[in-house]
């Protein structure tokens, strides 16, 4: 189920009628709590089924693993038996994240090698493989909680179904925010009620990641989708309104989908975590990667990258860890060179960031004027390389990401085909509007005051945004892009 | 209840209150417009084509008789959820829109003329036949189809078709996208067993659809903006035009009646006026007719001919041409020239305009010309007649140009220089490919061949489609490049025990259909072709079987 489906909403109205209605007749609170969680577990495991029945046994195995592993983790006293049932989490949770989504990229990889190598043609090895909807997300999430607990940032949970719940939450299940568990969990022993939730809120994210999926996203996928599908027929200034479109793509669709995991969850009395804080106003790659897909980077960060010895020792042994966890973090976007070459691309740009403050801007200080050139021209230099790395991440090949690239940055002139530059000018407005729109947001949010609290006022948007959405929405529901991690 | 909560549902009612006025007002607006039939055409028209095809595809369900798609990828995920069941030797078809259209026809009615249905008929039987053709089928869509199909069927053959020009398509539809990574499963169709596989396992997740159907049928009757939203986008757009050029009487086409079709040779794109009214019989240099233009928004208007190939390759050449203009301005990247495609004796292209830009503004008839020697042979040239983000109108007349050989001037080889000829034989596409580009071909080929060799099935083969070709012409005009590649092609198959079959030339010229007349495609199809030839090629592939 899409969440900008029509049977998505009829699902949610079910599940909320039941949660708050139906389970709210249940008097005791600790059996009311029990009966919730009971049942929008239940609800969980339905709505990933729908997708296929079939990967539920995945689920319901990785996260008995866990459960008992965190149970006993945290038991024992010896050191080497919490490393094995740590180990044995670590397998279980990866084995089937590797089997499942990277088993063909290597052996497509081996293929590749040995048809170079080999005077017969080389290998072709291939295995039929289908990818589990979701698999990267909950992965990483029930990974979090042994890893956690092992480190003793948190007890395990004694509630099986709290745990399961806490794995296969079906607004953040098939693509994240990736949750942590010392943060969701203590939320499922709480005993929220009706009066609690702010539905203003889950409203207000709810509608607004519906027009940011629907009616941006999909409206201008046609765009990129345009370029990337041929890109040797395009000029550079189409290929520059192709890649921006996709920039606005992505970023629509997946912060889109956020927002609307975000708002569901919280009409259940849920938090969770905000997974993008206006990523294309950052002035600097490192600016980006605290603003972009949040729940992802703090994860690499605090589970890979710290592990692997993150900022201490040696200035060369940082940038390592730093590129190790980047290229891990391209690929798991993708079983695909490509999404290694876009960490990589990141990673570099990240040490040459690093270097660049610690050895030369340091050494400068600039007047007013001169630092909002500065600013500006940082910000500008950002956007390119984001954009430009963007192109690695959608491109159908490595050639097709290559000629797309030279496009871009090697003026090729074309006659016979454009993307309509009107769209660079539409794309440029998004930006600013990108900027100026979630200031407007968070402010409001904080000034009740503010012409734009006013609840009639949200009522209107509500109304106009649900009327724009039907109106102007595509027809085709295209799934959310990072539904095929 | 808490007063956030009674505030929060007097905002639902606000917004519910303020949708149901947006959409009355747009309803009742909508259908005051005076071209309310037209809209209502064009929304219907397209809401029934994907209806048909998906009423189509419920009607093959219930006769159980599912071998094919109709909604050519929108609903293939219905498609093999439900493909028939056989227990007779499975054939299965893969390939783009020569194997599922029929030309000028609508496939649900012409369904059974389709090649694999003749095909079925005419091997008396023997098969049970299955097209999973989809319209535009890029490589890597065949090859998923092929493979899942394969999964779910079992079939004892698999035959993949190509051209050169479906073999550089990459993208990857989204329907074959929601397939790739399902199980499908293929039972006996028992009634029991069809509601079991319905609900494919113990609890009915199907459902889902059911609802889905439901509540989607419910909202289309009682929301207009849902169910007319094609023609009421197509309104609104029309309505922001209007606005924003409130007296452009050039748009009103109605009240001009073309005397005649079209120009030979000429087509005009991205422009107000299509090829009828832009041949202009009332404003000319020479003749009674010229070349027009109009442009409101600046649009990357042209007219432009078709590559015009040198029997004897040169470096130099003439120039000319006249052009006259109404109000005209250009923007800073925009063109108002005469511009020519250019490709020298080894592949590689340039573009001329130089001495050929015409002044803006007002004027009558300007004179462009100028003699250029390039540093190669030229082999072919393509004029442009270029009104490129510019607004106004123009007219354009005698356009030609004179390879100078040796010193000496020929004579014009720009066809209907003056635009004086009307078209009598229909135009044809042609495809024309770079080097790189037939490289890639060949090996998009070939991987459609290294899979059907790997493919379980007994009996593999590969189809070289047929396409439109005269003595003198053909879709794929580069004779040579096409017969390395087949050669190649037929190499590699028999290396890789994948059989060929060779059905490039088997058909004429009239079995091939023609777009819509007075369109910009107002040419002939190359590639799709009519319900005797879909049966010649059936007989043909049955000849060539093992």
């Amino acid at each position: 189920m899409i969440f900008s489906t029509t049977i998505f909403l009829f699902f949610v109205v079910i599940i909320f009628s039941v949660y708050w209605g139906l389970l709210g007749l249940v008097k005791d609170e600790s059996k009311r709590l029990k009966a919730r969680i009971l049942f929008l577990l239940l609800a969980s495991y339905y709505f990933y089924m729908s997708w296929n029945p079939t990967f539920i046994v995945l689920i319901l195995f990785s996260t008995l693993v866990d459960f008992y592993a965190g149970k006993e983790i945290h038991a024992t006293k010896s050191q080497r038996k919490k490393r094995f049932l740590l180990i044995i989490s670590l397998v279980v949770n990866l084995g089937f994240l590797a089997y499942f989504k990277y088993t063909n990229f290597f052996l497509d990889s081996i293929n590749q090698i040995s048809g170079i190598v080999s005077e017969n043609g080389g290998t072709n090895f291939f295995l039929d493989i289908v990818l589990p909807v979701g698999i990267s997300f909950y992965t990483f999430q029930s990974l979090c909680y042994t890893i956690d607990i092992f480190y003793g940032k948190m007890k395990p949970s004694k509630n099986i179904f709290e745990f399961s719940l806490y794995i296969s939450f079906f607004p953040q299940l098939v693509a994240g925010p990736i949750v942590r568990a010392r943060d969701f969990i203590p939320q499922l022993k709480k005993n929220t009620f009706f009066t609690d939730i702010n539905f203003q809120l889950a409203a207000n994210y709810f509608i607004m990641g519906l027009v940011k999926k629907v009616l941006i996203a999909d409206n201008i996928a046609p765009i990129s989708d345009a370029l990337f599908s041929d890109p040797s027929q395009y000029g550079t200034l189409s290929t520059w309104v192709g890649v921006m479109a996709y920039s606005i793509q992505i970023y629509c669709d997946f912060s889109g989908y956020s927002d609307m995991a975000i708002g569901v969850a919280a009409l259940f009395g849920f938090k969770l975590m905000e997974n993008f804080n206006m990523p294309y106003t950052a002035s600097n790659v490192t600016d980006f990667w605290r603003k972009w897909h949040i729940s992802l980077s703090t994860w690499l960060r605090d589970y890979l990258f710290i592990p692997l010895g993150g900022s201490r020792g040696k200035e060369q042994t940082y940038y390592r860890n730093l590129m190790i966890t980047m290229l891990l973090g391209g690929l798991w976007h993708g079983a695909s060179w490509n999404f290694v070459v876009w960490g990589g691309l990141h990673g570099l740009a990240l040490i040459a960031h690093k270097l660049y403050k610690t050895h030369v801007s340091a050494k400068f200080q600039f007047g007013n004027l001169a630092s909002s050139v500065y600013r500006l021209a940082s910000w500008a230099v950002t956007m390119v390389f984001v954009s430009a790395t963007w192109v690695f991440f959608r491109a159908q090949t490595f050639s097709d990401s290559w000629s797309i690239i030279k496009n871009m940055f090697l003026f090729k002139k074309s006659i016979d085909y454009q993307i309509p530059i009107e769209f660079l000018l539409l794309l440029l407005i998004m930006v600013i509007a990108h900027y100026f729109g979630v200031r407007f947001f968070n402010k409001i949010e904080q000034n009740k005051n503010h012409v734009f609290s006013n609840p009639y006022i949200q009522a209107a948007i509500w109304g106009l945004a649900m009327f724009i959405v039907l109106l102007f929405g595509q027809d085709d529901n295209q799934a959310f892009i990072y539904f095929q991690f | 209840m808490k007063k956030a909560h009674k505030l929060f549902l007097i905002q639902i009612s606000v917004a519910v209150v303020l949708f149901v006025v947006l959409a009355s007002l747009t309803k009742t607006f909508f259908y005051k417009d005076e071209n309310i039939k037209g809209y209502l055409a064009i929304n219907d028209g397209v809401k029934e084509m994907a209806g048909t095809s998906s009423d189509f595809l419920d009607t093959l369900i219930v006769r159980n008789d599912v071998t094919f798609d109709p909604t050519s990828g929108k609903e293939l995920e219905r498609v093999f959820k439900h493909l028939k069941y056989s227990n007779k030797e499975k054939f299965l078809f893969v390939g783009s829109s020569q194997l599922r259209v029929i030309q000028g026809e609508n496939t649900s009615v012409s369904y059974e003329s389709l090649v694999t249905k003749k095909f079925e008929k005419f091997s008396n039987g023997r098969f049970q036949v299955y097209n999973l053709s989809l319209g535009g089928m890029s490589n890597p869509e065949k090859l998923i189809v092929s493979k899942k199909a394969s999964e779910v069927l079992k079939p004892e053959n698999v035959l993949i078709s190509v051209t050169p020009w479906d073999c550089l398509l990459d993208k990857i539809r989204l329907g074959v996208t929601t397939i790739e990574n399902q199980k499908f499963t293929n039972r006996p169709n028992l009634v029991e067993d069809l509601e079991y596989a319905e609900n494919d396992l113990l609890f009915p997740l199907n459902v889902n659809q059911k609802i889905t159907e439901r509540i989607e049928n419910t909202i289309d009757k009682s929301l207009t903006i849902y169910s007319k939203r094609t023609g009421i986008k197509q309104w609104l757009n029309d309505e922001f035009e209007k606005a924003i050029n409130p007296t452009n009487d050039s748009l009103d086409n109605t009240n001009e009646v073309p005397t005649s079709s079209i120009a030979d040779y000429w087509l005009t794109l991205h422009q107000d006026l299509d090829n009828r009214f832009g041949w202009d019989n009332k404003v000319y240099k020479t003749g009674k007719r010229s070349l027009k233009i109009v442009n409101a928004e600046g649009k990357r208007a042209r007219w432009l001919g078709t590559p015009i190939s040198l029997e004897i390759p040169t470096e130099t050449f003439e120039f000319e041409g006249w052009s006259k203009s109404d109000s005209v301005t250009v923007s800073k990247t925009g063109l108002y020239a005469i511009d020519y495609q250019i490709t020298f004796i080894d592949d590689t292209k340039q573009w001329y305009l130089d001495n050929l830009i015409f002044e803006n503004g007002t004027h009558d008839w300007e004179q462009v010309k100028t003699t250029v020697t390039f540093d190669k042979k030229v082999k072919t040239i393509k004029p442009v007649l270029m009104f490129f983000e510019g607004k106004g109108t123009v007219w354009f007349d005698d356009i030609k140009a004179f390879p100078i050989i040796d010193g000496i001037k020929s004579e014009n080889i720009i066809p209907n220089p003056s635009a004086e000829i009307e078209l009598t034989e229909r135009q044809d596409t042609s495809y024309t490919y770079s080097e790189e580009e037939w490289v890639k071909i060949r090996e998009n080929i070939f991987s459609v061949i290294d899979y059907l060799s790997s493919n379980q099935a007994e009996n593999k083969y590969l189809l070289l489609t047929p396409f439109w070709h005269t003595d003198k012409k053909s879709a794929y005009p580069q004779k040579a490049e096409y017969e390395n590649l087949v050669n190649a092609v037929k190499q590699y198959c028999e290396q890789k025990n994948v059989k060929c079959i060779d059905a490039s030339y088997i058909l004429n010229e009239d079995d091939f259909g023609i777009y819509a007349a007075g369109s910009v495609r107002d040419k002939i199809d190359v590639l799709h072709f009519g319900v005797r030839a879909h049966e010649e090629l059936a007989k043909f592939i049955i000849e060539k079987l093992n």
